[in-house]
């Protein structure tokens, strides 16, 4: 049965959808194991450090659509996060030559009194004003724990508005405490986008979409060669841009974790297909990603010859790359799909993967496809992970796995999580920009950063020796899943 | 040193009739020469309108929707024999929290000590229906009341709003919340009503402390908006208010009850219900009851 379903207001939440969980340890083979096996459930733990929630997603792909205007339904301390946005959409407006723009963020600061009588007047006064201030093309609105709780009738403010102000009004349900899962939000935000955005295609045009966060544009080079125009969706594109992107020929992903519920969504809806192969990393990884591509995309033989082409460029220089890397280990912690990726890249550069911290589990994605499976494809590819843990940013477990691993290098693809390799004096590698590790220049590109990154290692020495760490040496000495079980803190009635 | 107020909340399923005898409990305390507040926390704002000649007084939510600050006396309205009346109010129906305004109106009370204030000898809280979250459960969880009472008929869904009630006490007793005095059992005229309401309290461990007849009289008091103690002070149904009144007043000692799971429950319902069935059909004496 589908699971996408534009009628109803709300997105369902992954941990229903796609039966994700947020704990485990083991090995990768036994987790997609037991993920195909249909018997997987998620090992609460008993204490749990702070994280971050599907509001924060949601927001992530609606505050840079660059023509509209996200107003957070909610009390002011949700809008923390706010500042984060903005600095990334600055950058990438810079990135891009765009105009320099703040981002049009508001949030409606919901006080103990709204909480008791209702907060849609107050909703309904800051998007008219918002529209009085700005004239968006569009308005989103983002909900929080506090509104829902209180039931606050959103939906329909926000049709009312529609017609009122001669926009789309759209509601975006991605309070947090819904889900476990955060990456909940991003499928919140691309629900509000199909369910109220996207209009049906009036012809089909030459344009891919591409399910994106901010990263660089590789994927001209890639599409242009073809006969094909990328189309970069959600973060920099406008709201005209999103209304036909069911006109286009496909859609990438370069993460499933991030697109899975959108390019489902428009290739069951308006028949775009999706790539559905996991996403391009690793040599083999790329191939299997370039089929695809050119068999969706009617370009077979060109893709063949690309193929050939690239494997005599790169293959050579990655073999130096892999003598230079050769008897490093490493650790990885990232978002599910991606971390798939850089287990998978690290391994095609011969490093030794450790093992893993990644911060869910979708046992399958939206499209139903085994083939999409991105950590059974580095799994086929590469082999196991031992050490595969999955954890939503539990600081205290990586802190404590890494101490006793102490690998040559940890890669991180998250802000905050870098600053523990580096206490413990293990030289630390973030990459923020996803798309700089995909297809076959990927490879090369990261080789370079993380012999850079080894070559430094003095520096994280050095901050080592001049760090203090909150965790006990008694905490160090315990097993890093010692929190991680049955629902031990849940009194069963 | 200041005397000791004493605070007492009652619970009970919606309709039963909570503030019928809150009223007139309120009631008989003053006219027995004590200082009574009677706070109502439902949004429908009812529970001091028999104090007040039938009508209905503006609410510390309504009060507080106009402005950011509230002074408890702004909100406290005189009524019948110099009862001090508050009605907690809440939202629109189908807006906001309800709950959360019971814990705001309660909170601007306590911070402003109001209640010492006024020398007053006691504050009865008229609560809404069952405990169905944690904002109704404040006067219970805080320790804002010292002892709490429970309305409750034979009826199984008065009887299973109780057993919630107790659940509520008996989850809040360990961290100083209140705990129960009893049962103030209403509407006992069938026969086996009294054995029904019994039962219950002995397998809850728990006591009757009043059995409270349906009668025409306090329809006919409300109908003129008093208390049956204000209309009908000399009625039989008065000396029955006005002794509950003064068993309330004598009360010193609450207790952690033993709720009933809800099988159990379900169970003890089934085995009066044969039992009643087979009362009607003239298989069992009435007698035969307490073997149950």
């Amino acid at each position: 049965m589908s699971n996408i379903n534009v009628k109803s207001p709300e997105v369902q939440v992954r941990e229903v959808r796609l039966g994700s969980i947020t704990g485990f340890e083991g090995t990768a083979e036994e987790l997609v194991r037991c993920a195909r096996a249909g018997n997987l459930q998620d090992k609460t733990r008993n204490f749990s450090q702070c994280m971050g929630c599907s509001s924060r997603t949601a927001f992530c792909q609606l505050s840079m659509i660059k023509d509209a205007v996200v107003v957070n339904h909610a009390p002011v301390g949700c809008s923390g996060d706010f500042f984060g946005f903005n600095f990334t959409y600055r950058v990438g407006q810079m990135e891009r030559n765009l105009p320099p723009t703040i981002g049009r963020y508001f949030n409606t600061n919901i006080e103990e009194k709204d909480t008791i009588f209702g907060a849609t007047q107050k909703l309904e006064a800051t998007i008219r004003e918002v529209y009085t201030r700005l004239k968006p093309n569009a308005v989103f609105i983002t909900t929080s724990c506090a509104s829902s709780i209180i039931g606050d009738d959103v939906e329909s403010v926000a049709n009312s508005l529609t017609d009122e102000l001669g926009i789309p009004v759209v509601a975006c349900f991605c309070e947090g405490f819904r889900s476990k899962i955060w990456t909940t939000g991003f499928d919140s935000a691309y629900h509000s986008i199909v369910r109220k955005i996207v209009k049906p295609p009036r012809k089909k045009s030459n344009k891919v979409n591409i399910i994106n966060f901010w990263g660089s544009h590789i994927f001209d080079e890639i599409l242009k060669p073809l006969g094909y125009e990328p189309n970069y969706i959600v973060p920099f594109s406008t709201i005209a841009d999103l209304e036909y992107i069911s006109e286009a020929a496909a859609t990438i992903q370069i993460c499933p974790t991030l697109g899975t519920y959108l390019g489902a969504a428009l290739e069951e809806i308006y028949g775009v297909p999706e790539i559905k192969a996991p996403p391009a990393y690793g040599i083999a990884g790329t191939d299997n990603w370039m089929r695809e591509l050119g068999k969706v995309l009617d370009r077979q033989e060109e893709i063949e010859k690309i193929i050939v082409k690239e494997h005599i460029r790169v293959i050579p220089i990655l073999e130096e790359y892999r003598e230079k890397l050769k008897g490093k280990t490493a650790y990885v912690t990232a978002g599910a799909s991606h971390g798939h990726a850089l287990i998978s890249l690290l391994k095609e550069l011969g490093l030794s993967v450790q093992g893993a911290a990644i911060f869910h589990h979708d046992p399958v994605y939206d499209n139903g496809k085994p083939d999409s499976d991105t950590l059974l494809h580095t799994i086929n590819t590469y082999g196991d992970v031992h050490n595969y843990n999955v954890c939503n940013k539990q600081a205290f477990e990586l802190v404590n796995i890494l101490n006793r691993m102490r690998p040559d290098i940890m890669i991180a693809r998250h802000g905050g999580m870098t600053l523990w390799g580096a206490k413990l004096g293990i030289p630390t590698l973030l990459i923020g920009d996803e798309q700089f590790g995909f297809g076959y220049q990927g490879v090369l590109n990261y080789a370079e950063r993380i012999l850079e990154t080894l070559d430094n290692r003095e520096f994280v020495s050095n901050l080592a020796k001049h760090s203090s760490m909150p965790y006990t040496k008694w905490w160090l000495e315990q097993n890093p899943f010692s929190f991680l079980g049955g629902n031990v803190h849940v009194e069963v009635y | 040193m200041a005397k000791k107020i004493k605070q007492i909340a009652i619970y009970g399923k919606g309709g039963i009739g909570k503030s019928t005898t809150t009223s007139n409990i309120s009631a008989a305390l003053s006219v027995a020469g004590y200082k009574v507040m009677q706070f109502g926390c439902d949004p429908k704002s009812d529970s001091t309108n028999t104090l007040r000649g039938g009508n209905y007084i503006p609410t510390v939510l309504d009060t507080l929707r106009e402005k950011n600050t509230v002074k408890a006396h702004e909100v406290i309205f005189e009524g019948f024999n110099g009862i001090y009346c508050v009605e907690a109010g809440g939202p629109a129906p189908g807006v906001g929290c309800a709950g959360r305004g019971i814990i705001t109106a309660v909170q601007l009370f306590k911070q402003q000590n109001i209640f010492e204030e006024l020398d007053l000898d006691f504050v009865i809280y008229d609560v809404l229906g069952d405990v169905v979250c944690g904002g109704f459960a404040v006067p219970i969880r805080e320790g804002i009341a010292e002892h709490v009472f429970t309305v409750s008929s034979a009826d199984f869904m008065a009887v299973y709003a109780a057993n919630n009630l107790f659940k509520g006490i008996h989850k809040y007793s360990n961290s100083g919340g209140a705990l129960l005095g009893g049962v103030i059992a209403n509407s006992i005229n069938a026969p086996y009503a009294k054995e029904i309401i019994d039962d219950f309290a002995k397998q809850t461990h728990t006591q009757v402390v009043e059995y409270v007849p349906r009668s025409v009289t306090v329809t006919q008091s409300e109908l003129q908006g008093k208390t049956t103690i204000e209309a009908a002070p000399d009625s039989k149904q008065a000396k029955i208010y006005k002794s509950l009144a003064a068993k309330i007043a004598g009360h010193e000692k609450s207790k952690v009850p033993s709720p009933l799971d809800v099988k159990e429950l379900r169970r003890w319902a089934a085995r009066w219900g044969d039992y009643l069935l087979a009362l009607e059909t003239g298989e069992m004496r009435p007698e035969a009851a307490g073997n149950l």
